[in-house]
């Protein structure tokens, strides 16, 4: 109950009503603000905004792979048509057949030669690291492993630059690398061996479609020798009568990949991979991967468990490591699928979130500091002087009141013309019920007097009719016993005696002839009961009579001769 | 209460108004970790992504470079005699160029072609307690102007790389053996036995062959003469012998000036073994493939330069550092972490044995006996590393202006005389002739 009686409006203080109109107000500025975030999508959750940007970049990142591969692929086919009529042309011209290369050194370095210019060219105007041709010939078939030994060119781009004085031969004939000025790579062998790719028997199984569907991307593998993973596109080299000449394409290493798809982003440390998944596992080795074009991102060494965050972001994380980020599926040729991944460091996604939350609860705080700022200003300015001027108003200091309000001053000027002319109505109506009063008091007392008098000629009245009675009774028998008591000289002496009466007995004797009583004498004459009984004895004694009532036997006796004698 | 709550929140509004901001007077570093600043490198330390030297500043950039706000990031990877051309096209701003990094390996010698007065001394970032941890012979070939402009990193110098499965076929076929290599005498007869043995194949490939000329006069006499041109003292009949003895061995074909790299003719099994650069290590196969297709382990085998014999043995001292364009205090303590960093001795000697390297502070040195190598090829190249450190004194190389155009000019032409010089040799002429036909091809390079 007490409790709804605070909520009763009607009674909250100003200060109160402010306080909640304030938070009020400051409630709905921070509606509107998200309203207005809202609207322009800026009120999104870290995961939100990780998710659109990391989405972004997946986009960015899928159309440079895409457009990268698909300009290599074909690219492998010109490639592979170009050679194709290299090595008939030069078959031609030695009259030689293809079958002839095999174990003819000085026709296979001859073509080599012939191959090297062209496939340099090739390599340096492709977006590739690495350009190969191998032939279906070698130069010793009497080898063991002749069966799986194939002759041919593999040239290398060895550093960052692209230029032809940075051209390594990785695989081929050695002298005929140095006679163009091009030197063996460091793992450099003669020949390339058939289990380099690592599904040639796929590719050799392709061989019967047109090359610009015969070609293939291969997944990642570790270049024999080295510790650099590539991806390489092959297609295969037919000749006329439809005979397996080799495979040619070209080679996209780890650090071109990295090199050629930096990634223009804000997201430090971003690492976008092209890798494979097996069991809901990233598979890290050999994955090509780039990243920030002005940052570093890490290389990923371990295998990674993919672990589902939320219906958009994914974690990528192994025993002491941990990544968000998003994949999708993508086919770069007919044959193969690659899971590309963007993703970024979780703590990096940590600290976006902590800096998040800082940042929200900083702004609420800010917001909260300058409601309440606002409150205390807008009280300090505007409330307090307005309640201090209330408060003197409500005390006998309103003359004082200097609140700076026009309104509250207007409202003291108000109230004291108000004042004076109350005061003066008021003074009027005391004067009024004072002349009132007055005269009241007056009627009352006049009343009183009257009602008295009445009283007291009531009282006399009957007194009167009571005296008469008890007179006339007392005349009658008086008048009875006069004939037989009264005696003459007796009478005769009261009779005289009269004449010697003081006033003071005379009046007496004239209040028991009025049939007063001993205390309405008392009350009359204002004087003490002894003095009374002095003068009674006086009268009585100057009289002649023994009592007050002889007294007034022969008073009546007198009364009644003066009667008759007026008669 | 309400005077406290007022407090602390202005307390936090100060906080979030200067949560962006630095204060300078707080810290000493200029480094801030939540702002880190970038350094783009250019080195020569292998191009694969997981090269040793890119998997460090991979490790850098995790620990110390995240501490204290410092990224590293490798731009450009190429070798030490492309890095100079590749600055020089990227300060003078040449289309297609790339943009100029904040630090690069450099020789000594090419420094002052950069502009000593744009580089970084790292002089005045290291302490002298700092400084003096590292061979000091290391320091002073960093030297220009006064200023340490070029920092050791890591130091080669150069070793004997044998094709020890060829060899152990000759040696049961001659009765040579490698204690035959220890000195130039033996040296050359075996490279003549082994002519003989292979049919006429050079023994040996040299990459800097006129260092070694160098090195004997060195420890012959124990001076060197170069002309105000910057050649060598053609009348210096020390010079002039030691000079022979080599060129007598290119003549008769026993030897050879190397087609760049001694190590791809190893490889190739042009040659069995090539004297070049103890960094070559990284660059010798496991596998030598000869012209028919057979093929055979390497089995590398390094030994240390043989001796001439005289008072003292000298070793060339070579080897990039890392420099360093002067532009802001901020990037120049960045470059003077990462290269403290780079360098502090346990580190080092990872990165050095890995690369072929000799390590730049006393105390990697002397751990490397206690190191267990991964490959037989190493383990041999840091025992011959040993002996050479212990045993010879090294020297750094010449660095006049134009005096490695001279060098390549030679060597060039010793590559295009000797095939000639030795089948004229075959028919019959007088050695003494082809060798002073050579000497006066090394005269005419002044």
């Amino acid at each position: 109950m007490r409790k709804l009686t605070a909520l009763r409006y009607s009674e909250w203080s100003l200060k109160r009503k402010l306080f909640v109109y304030m938070l009020l107000l400051a409630a709905l500025l921070l509606l509107i603000l998200f309203i207005g975030l809202a609207a322009i999508g800026r009120t999104s959750s870290t995961s939100d905004t990780v998710y659109d940007s990391l989405e972004l970049q997946m986009e960015v990142f899928e159309k440079d792979i895409l457009t990268h591969f698909d300009h290599l692929a074909a690219s492998a086919v010109t490639l592979s048509t170009d050679m194709t009529h290299l090595i008939a042309d030069s078959l031609q011209g030695c009259d030689i057949s293809f079958s002839d290369l095999n174990d003819n050194c000085e026709a296979i370095a001859d073509l080599q030669g012939t191959m090297l210019e062209p496939l340099m060219r090739k390599l340096l105007q492709t977006d590739c690291s690495g350009a190969f041709v191998m032939l279906d010939a070698t130069v010793n078939s009497t080898l063991s492993e002749a069966a799986g030994s194939k002759t041919g060119l593999y040239l290398q781009i060895s550093g960052y630059e692209r230029n032809p004085a940075d051209i390594v031969m990785y695989r081929g004939i050695a002298a005929v690398a140095k006679s163009h000025e091009i030197m063996p790579h460091r793992k450099w062998r003669l020949e390339f061996q058939t289990d380099l790719f690592p599904d040639y028997a796929e590719i050799i199984s392709s061989i019967s479609m047109p090359p610009k569907h015969a070609y293939r991307i291969t997944e990642p593998f570790k270049l024999p020798g080295t510790s650099e993973y590539v991806l390489i596109v092959t297609v295969p080299m037919l000749g006329n009568d439809g005979t397996f000449w080799g495979i040619c394409g070209y080679e996209v290493s780890a650090s071109y990949f990295m090199m050629h798809h930096e990634q223009p982003t804000k997201l430090q440390h971003l690492n976008c991979l092209l890798a494979t998944t097996h069991e809901n596992i990233l598979i890290t080795a050999g994955a090509l991967s780039c990243g920030s074009r002005d940052a570093y991102f890490h290389t990923l060494t371990e295998d990674y468990a993919i672990l589902k965050k939320d219906e958009n972001l994914s974690v990528f994380e192994d025993e002491s490591f941990s990544y968000l980020g998003i994949s999708r599926s993508i086919a770069l040729s007919s044959t193969d699928e690659h899971l590309l991944v963007v993703m970024i460091p979780k703590t990096d996604y940590d600290r976006m979130l902590s800096k998040s939350v800082i940042q929200t609860v900083m702004f609420l705080l800010l917001l909260l500091f300058f409601t309440v700022s606002f409150c205390r200003y807008f009280s300090k300015r505007f409330l307090t002087p307005l309640l201090t001027a209330l408060e003197q108003i409500k005390s006998d200091k309103r003359s004082e009141t200097a609140s700076g309000i026009p309104e509250i001053l207007d409202l003291v000027e108000y109230l004291d013309q108000q004042e004076k002319v109350r005061g003066e109505m008021l003074t009027e109506l005391e004067q009024k019920n004072l002349a009132s009063e007055n005269e009241k008091l007056r009627l009352k007392a006049e009343y009183d007097r009257a009602l008295c008098d009445f009283r007291r000629v009531e009282a006399e009245y009957t007194s009167a009719k009571d005296e008469l009675l008890r007179a006339q009774t007392e005349m009658e028998r008086l008048a009875y016993s006069r004939k037989t008591e009264i005696d003459p000289a007796d009478y005769q002496y009261f009779l005289a005696g009269l004449q010697t009466l003081t006033e003071s007995e005379r009046n007496l004797f004239e209040h028991y002839l009025a049939g007063k009583s001993v205390k309405e004498i008392l009350a009359l004459t204002s004087i003490k009961e002894s003095t009374l009984k002095y003068h009674n004895h006086n009268l009585l004694g100057k009289l002649g009579v023994s009592s007050r009532k002889q007294m007034l036997r022969y008073a009546e006796v007198m009364r009644h001769q003066k009667e008759e004698s007026a008669k | 209460m309400k005077k406290l709550i007022s407090l602390l929140l202005l307390t936090a509004f100060t906080l979030l108004t200067l949560s962006g901001c630095q204060n300078p007077g707080s810290r000493k570093t200029l480094l801030d970790p939540a702002n880190p600043i970038t350094l783009t490198i250019w080195h020569v330390y292998g191009e694969q992504a997981d090269a040793p030297m890119n998997l460090l500043i991979d490790e850098f950039n995790d620990t110390v470079g995240k501490d204290k706000g410092i990224q590293i990031r490798v731009t450009n990877v190429t070798g030490t005699s492309k890095i100079l051309a590749q600055l020089l096209e990227a300060q003078a701003g040449n289309p297609g160029a790339a943009e100029l990094p904040d630090l690069f390996s450099c020789h000594t010698q090419n420094a002052p072609a950069l502009g000593a007065e744009k580089l970084l001394d790292f002089g005045k970032w290291f302490s002298e307690d700092e400084l003096a941890g590292y061979v000091p012979e290391f320091l002073d070939s960093g030297m220009l102007d006064g200023k340490l402009a070029v920092f050791p990193v890591s130091k080669s110098t150069y070793a004997l790389f044998i094709n020890g499965s060829q060899f152990d076929r000759f040696a049961a076929d001659t009765g040579v053996t490698y204690e035959n290599l220890s000195d130039w005498n033996s040296f050359f007869a075996a490279a003549e036995k082994y002519y003989e043995w292979s049919g006429g194949k050079p023994f040996c490939a040299f990459d800097y062959l006129i260092r070694h000329m160098e090195l004997d006069v060195l420890s012959k006499t124990g001076k060197l003469e170069y002309t105000e041109n910057g050649w060598y003292d053609t009348e210096d009949t020390a010079i002039k012998d030691s000079f022979g003895m080599f060129a007598e061995a290119l003549a008769k074909g026993h030897v050879a000036v190397s087609d760049l790299y001694a190590n791809t003719q190893v490889m190739t099994g042009d040659v069995l073994c090539g004297i070049g650069s103890s960094a070559a290590v990284g660059y010798y196969n496991d596998t030598v493939t000869y012209p028919d297709n057979t093929s055979e382990p390497m089995k590398l085998q390094v030994l240390p330069l043989p001796r001439s014999g005289g008072e003292n043995e000298y070793m060339p001292q070579t080897g990039v550092g890392i420099s360093a364009f002067k532009t802001t205090d901020q990037k120049a303590e960045a470059a003077y972490e990462f290269v403290k960093w780079f360098t502090e001795s346990e580190r080092n000697l990872d990165f050095v044995v890995q690369t072929g390297y000799m390590p730049v502070t006393d105390g990697a040195f002397e751990a490397i006996s206690n190191y267990t190598f991964a490959d037989d090829g190493y383990a041999n190249l840091y025992a011959a590393i040993k002996t050479m450190y212990e045993d010879y004194i090294p020297v750094v190389r010449p660095d006049f202006d134009g005096f490695y155009d001279k060098t390549n000019a030679l060597y060039d032409g010793l590559r295009k005389m000797q095939p000639s010089l030795t089948e004229r040799y075959e028919k019959g002429e007088a050695i003494g002739e082809l060798t002073e036909e050579i000497w006066d091809f090394f005269c005419g390079i002044d």
